[in-house]
């Protein structure tokens, strides 16, 4: 557990590092216009009111617009996921099909979460501060830290599967 | 509840118990949180920067802020700057926390929770000195930082304005620790609370990292 510990403190060092490259802040422009993308495909299917420019939900009314800035696409938090699942001691299978099952575990809670605030500002305009900075950054921590747990409880019932060798 | 699996319990509990953790967390932050993280980041911060008269201070009871009078060259006056720092956001340690205890700490809640707060406040306020030193070293590295206030542009941090390994080292350092805050304590503080659970889990894996428990 403490070589799990630091060796996960010294990625999250790494990524921060990494996250100032200039070809790693490209992409994640490139996710905030996909998660833009799937955002706005789904608020179309059942109405069909929003234009999307980049990484930018407009509505058709003009009244709303809402950036997916580079913070908000929870890159950062997936990747510190990405540490510990990498950091644990699994088969690489396991791991990855944790990469896997929690890349859509966050990024499923962050569309919901893109979408729930393009109606907050729409609906609610005088709760926005308080449910994009507070409550959608504890609700997708918490998410962060559930999918992980969910990961060890499925690995370890995986894993007992097997035969244990001296 | 009795035909779930016993890996599920505590993730349908730790949903259950987060809602009451955020709305107590929310109570308490105004009157308790934010002034004691004020009184130990901000006596730390002024007495690294002392010429500077750092005040940490409420804004309109939402956010609040570092505030700072910084002589700026070759401006021949003191000026003031408002530089915005979310310390509200940084506190999201404790509700995590806390429903991290609610669910996981078996033997003394009341004082794992005590305890782990007492923690989580010191290295929230350690987080908070980070960024506090990071954003001042910010501030006097920019070029036109008096036309900048002059024309009532907030300061907002842009990471990839940032130039200098000085810059860099404080801005990585205070992510880190603000990961370590809201994410790594909580989990690690409730590993340590519940260890046979938690080491239950892992005791199959053991052998792979050589660790005797």
């Amino acid at each position: 557990m403490k070589k799990f510990v630091i060796i996960y403190v010294v990625y999250i060092a790494a990524v921060q590092i990494i996250l100032t490259f200039e070809f790693v802040q490209s992409l994640s422009v490139l996710i905030s216009t996909m998660l833009a993308s799937a955002s706005s495909f789904i608020i179309n299917i059942f109405d069909n009111i929003v234009i999307q420019q980049g990484a930018v939900l407009i509505h058709r009314n003009g009244t709303t617009a809402l950036k997916v800035d580079e913070a908000c696409n929870a890159l950062e938090l997936l990747l510190l996921l990405y540490g510990a699942i990498l950091a644990y001691p699994a088969s690489l299978k396991n791991k990855l099909i944790g990469l896997i099952s929690c890349l859509f575990g966050v990024q499923l809670l962050n569309i919901v979460r893109i979408i729930s605030l393009f109606f907050t500002i729409e609906f609610l305009p005088d709760w926005f501060n308080w449910t994009h900075e507070y409550f959608w950054r504890f609700a997708v921590t918490l998410d962060v830290i559930i999918c992980f747990s969910a990961w060890i409880f499925y690995e370890n019932i995986h894993r007992k599967q097997l035969p244990v060798t001296a | 509840m009795n035909n779930i699996h016993p890996y599920r319990k505590p993730l349908i509990n730790l949903l259950l118990t987060a809602p009451f953790a955020l709305g107590l967390w929310w109570l308490i932050l105004q009157p308790v949180l934010l002034p004691l993280i004020k009184v130990f980041a901000g006596t730390f911060l002024e007495f690294a920067f002392d010429d500077l008269d750092l005040e940490i201070a409420a804004q309109a009871d939402k956010d609040w802020l570092i505030t700072t009078n910084l002589l700026i060259e070759p401006a021949p006056y003191t000026q003031t700057i408002q530089t915005y720092m979310n310390l509200t956001a940084i506190t999201l340690g404790f509700p995590i926390l806390w429903s991290l205890c609610l669910v996981f700490y078996r033997k003394s809640t009341i004082r794992g929770l005590i305890y782990g707060s007492g923690c989580l406040l010191l290295i929230t306020s350690l987080a908070v000195v980070l960024k506090g030193i990071y954003t001042i070293y910010y501030v006097m590295a920019l070029d036109n930082v008096i036309n900048q206030y002059l024309a009532e542009v907030q300061l907002i941090i842009p990471i990839e304005t940032v130039s200098g390994f000085k810059l860099q080292f404080w801005l990585i350092t205070g992510n880190v620790v603000n990961y370590i805050v809201v994410l790594v304590f909580p989990l690690a503080w409730c590993y340590g609370a519940n260890k046979e659970f938690i080491d239950g889990l892992l005791e199959n894996k053991n052998h792979m990292y050589g660790l005797k428990i």
